[in-house]
């Protein structure tokens, strides 16, 4: 396995393949098992004639096709859950093709061997494609494998196209990653960028129908070209070309951008401007203030990005807030959501209150508090978890922080309440965009239910963060702990939904957090919930097992 | 003499893999404690169970008397170390970093971060990540010794600097101890050791075989007496002298490397009684005595 470049790869990221690859495969399982409680449940049928069909198109559902396997697959699995998965790995790969190891320090090694650079990206990128496969391939295993006996009726060709389709949109986004970390030689940049371009391209294509000026764009979106005609049905369309020829063309990029550049320099990519000193001699950053604390120095250490994941979890509650008044007066473009949307909201708020569907809580609520909201929350916190607490034991700093007078359990508690506190502000923060959207565009939301909602939120992400703090103060490894923990976010989310049609299933679903979360009514069409401080007690309880167990072990061993 | 840090029966295991075993060790304040041994002897697992990183699996071990896992925030308090493999916040630039960790030990320490910086040259407003290795080396020795402590506990502190600034450490570390402070120096750079040391204890495969004085390790190195003389020499005649331990002809047999533990004197008489081409003698050296020990634990 260490013969070459291309091998060696295979070799670095197998471990990471298999557990992506096994937990979208255990999703497709559990999900494609669950479709013939759904195409079976007198209650859906039920419901499905109780709600008006401007609302069901509205949330992305057809009538027609809503419960065939190809239509509930779609919405369930390859609209949304899906594809953030192969993104996720496709970019952590894409990333990983140089700035990763550039940032290492082993890439000098590397290409001290008598190969070029040229060859060393050319046969990751052969490697990453390899690799980035077997996630939409074991979903089409699993697809292929239960199609008869859950009763699916998927064609060979539709699951075969759809896969295709979800690998080549992973790849774009793995391009633009191993193109920007070409660039920049830096893994986080590459990573930030990437993921930034797919929540925007899916933005765009969600929202296009929503806002004229939208649609040239959404033209451009790789969203689009995956998903706009439904794969499963459509078969092969001109959308997975332009996935092809973008993904190559990033490919290319990356490989002439890396053959250009000077290697693992802090002059690299924009000499002119870092010759000079930032800063006189002497002269420290205002931000040294920070620097006084534990607590400070974690804040330090988010000072930059703070404001991005703020941005980042604020625009979409901006974007559904302006949405709501074309939602509200123009029903062609309800219908024009048709397949952008997860269709998991249906479950969440269609059982017990059909007609909050298309009340501004019920829309505004599924749209930024079911999946994106506690999305990036749950990114913060858990990604929060693993970067300030769990990262320093990897990076060897642990010990050089604990050679300093203090006790261990003072040290992770101020990093975990300063990490607490910055989930605070931004739920803080997202609670005052909520007013103004809700000033602006007359959704008259009541006041206390927009806090109640984003407290909600908040403590969502502060449950996952505790549980991931804690699998991390027992495994050593803050990787593990996230994968973990995604994984039983992903599976409780599901839960939740599938639960309320899937009587086998229904007892378990109050164990789950999201019921905890979002329970049978919209986040923003009620109040703070008792429920919430189960949340809550179970990132402190995460919490207190993590500083009892970080007390009493060794410390990076 | 009071003891600074002193262990019993300090034991570590890894799962089953053993870090170090039985470890008796007594350094005492004012002294420079050269702490030696070969690669994955212990030397490391010793330093960061002494520092609470590490829990004990059995044994205990005390720092100025306080015991090293309950009390080791105020052993910290007093102590300055710097990690075998160092690891800095990289983002930072070394004013930020060694900022931030005098905050954490509630000292200002700005005059004395001043001074060190000048005597090591080091850049104060790069960031770490731009730094080179020995600079990097530099930052963390910043960071050991600015408080002033009473106790340094460095594993491999010269490792990455230049000579002159190898030399200008080890000058420091003798006004440390002049200043009546305390200094255990994980180290396998011998000369370095035996310049700066007053004793020694040599670890091997997780145990400590030995401790003693700089001095008493350099009397157990034998000289060695090489002689060229103009005919061939009886081999014999030399081996049966007291003083001669071993005799390696070589040359053909008319140069004889002699091996001596005691005086030289009988071997020059001896010699003189036919004609010498050249003779060199050569002092014993610490080297030997360690690699002695390091390749054969019952060795002395």
């Amino acid at each position: 396995m260490l013969s070459n470049a291309f091998t060696k790869t295979i070799r670095d990221n197998l471990r990471a393949t298999i557990a992506w690859t096994a937990g979208a495969a255990v999703l497709s399982l559990w999900l494609a098992s669950m479709y013939p409680y759904i195409r079976d449940s007198e209650e859906m049928k039920k419901l499905l004639e109780q709600i008006p069909p401007e609302v069901m198109a509205a949330f992305g559902m057809d009538p027609a096709t809503f419960l065939t396997g190809a239509g509930y697959l779609s919405g369930q699995l390859y609209s949304f859950i899906g594809p953030i998965i192969m993104i996720g790995f496709a970019v952590s790969l894409g990333a990983a093709i140089t700035a990763t190891e550039e940032k290492n320090g082993t890439l000098d090694m590397l290409l001290s061997a008598p190969i070029s650079r040229t060859h060393v990206v050319l046969s990751r990128f052969a490697a990453v494609a390899l690799l980035a496969a077997f996630v939409p391939a074991a979903m089409a295993v699993v697809l292929l494998v239960g199609n008869g006996p859950f009763g699916l009726r998927l064609s060979v060709q539709g699951i075969l196209a759809v896969n295709v389709g979800l690998w080549l949109l992973g790849m774009v986004y793995a391009s633009i990653a191993a193109a920007t970390g070409s660039l920049t030689g830096q893994p986080g940049t590459a990573r930030g960028v990437a993921l930034s371009a797919a929540v925007l391209a899916w933005f765009v294509s969600v929202f296009a129908p929503f806002f004229g000026w939208l649609d040239l764009p959404s033209k451009g979106s790789p969203f689009t070209w995956y998903i706009d005609e439904n794969p499963m049905l459509e078969l092969w369309s001109t959308g997975l070309g332009w996935l092809v020829i973008s993904s190559g063309a990033l490919g290319a990029a990356a490989v002439w951008l890396f053959a250009r550049r000077d290697i693992a320099t802090e002059l690299s990519v924009f000499p002119e401007t870092r010759l000079t000193p930032r800063r006189s001699r002497h002269v420290l950053p205002r931000s040294v203030w920070l620097l006084g604390s534990v607590a400070g120095k974690t804040v330090w250490d988010r000072r930059r990005t703070i404001f991005m994941w703020a941005a980042g979890i604020a625009s979409p509650l901006l974007i559904t807030f302006s949405a709501w008044p074309a939602l509200s007066a123009n029903a062609a473009a309800m219908a024009a959501m048709i397949g952008a949307m997860p269709s998991e909201i249906f479950a969440v708020f269609g059982m017990t209150d059909p007609e909050a569907l298309a009340t501004p809580a019920g829309f505004i609520s599924s749209r930024a508090y079911v999946n994106i909201g506690p999305l990036i929350m749950i990114i913060f916190c858990v990604g929060g978890v693993s970067t300030l607490v769990a990262k320093e034991e990897q990076a060897g700093t642990l010990d050089m922080l604990l050679s300093n007078p203090m006790h261990r359990r003072s040290v992770l508690g101020a990093k975990v309440a300063t990490l607490g506190g910055l989930a605070v502000l931004i739920a803080a923060f997202l609670t005052a965009v909520a007013f103004v959207g809700n000033e602006i565009w007359d959704t008259e939301l009541e006041p206390m239910h927009i806090i109640g909602a984003n407290v909600g939120l908040m403590l969502l992400g502060v449950f996952f963060g505790g549980m991931s703090l804690a699998l991390w103060s027992f495994l050593g490894s803050g990787g593990a702990a996230v994968g973990i923990t995604s994984a039983v976010a992903v599976g409780t989310y599901f839960l939740n939904g599938l639960a309320t049609i899937v009587d086998p299933i229904a007892p378990l679903r109050i164990l789950s957090p999201f019921f905890w979360y979002l329970g049978d009514t919209a986040p923003l069409a009620k109040g703070p919930q008792p429920a919430y401080l189960l949340l809550l007690l179970g990132g402190v309880a995460g919490s207190a097992i993590a500083a009892w167990r970080f007390n009493t072990r060794d410390l990076a061993v | 003499m009071v003891a600074v840090i002193e262990t019993v029966g300090l034991t570590k295991f890894y799962g089953d893999a053993p870090g170090i075993i039985d470890l008796d060790l007594e350094v005492r304040e004012g002294e420079i404690f050269g702490f030696l041994g070969p690669n994955g002897a212990g030397k490391s697992t010793t330093i960061r169970t002494l520092l609470n990183f590490l829990l004990p699996t059995r044994g205990s071990g005390t720092i100025f008397g306080l015991d090293i896992h309950r009390d080791t925030v105020a052993i910290k308090r007093r102590t300055g170390y710097l990690p075998g493999d160092l690891s800095l916040y990289d983002r930072m630039t070394a004013r930020e970093f060694l900022l931030y960790f005098a905050n954490l030990r509630k000292v200002d320490t700005r005059t004395h971060v001043r001074e060190l910086a000048d005597r090591f040259q080091l850049d104060l407003d790069r960031p770490i990540k731009n730094l080179s290795t020995g600079n990097r080396q530099k930052v963390g020795l910043v960071n050991a010794l600015m408080h002033e402590p009473e106790l340094l506990i460095l594993d491999e502190p010269t490792s990455g600097l230049d000579p002159l600034m190898r030399q200008e450490f080890l000058d420091l570390l003798e006004e440390v101890r002049e200043e009546g402070r305390t200094v255990f120096l994980s180290s396998h750079i011998l000369p370095e050791v035996e310049r700066v040391a007053d004793r020694v204890g040599i670890v091997r495969d997780q145990h400590l075989v030995t401790v003693d004085s700089v001095e008493a390790f350099k009397g157990l190195a034998n000289a060695t007496v090489t002689i060229r003389f103009a005919s061939i020499p009886d081999p014999r005649s030399f081996a049966a002298l007291e003083s001669v331990i071993g005799v390696d002809p070589r040359n053909g047999g008319d140069t004889l490397v002699l091996t001596i533990d005691g005086t030289i004197d009988e071997v020059i008489k001896m010699a003189a009684e036919q004609e010498v081409l050249s003779i060199s003698t050569r002092s014993g050296e610490l080297e030997e005595v360690f690699l002695s020990y390091y390749t054969d634990a019952d060795a002395q």
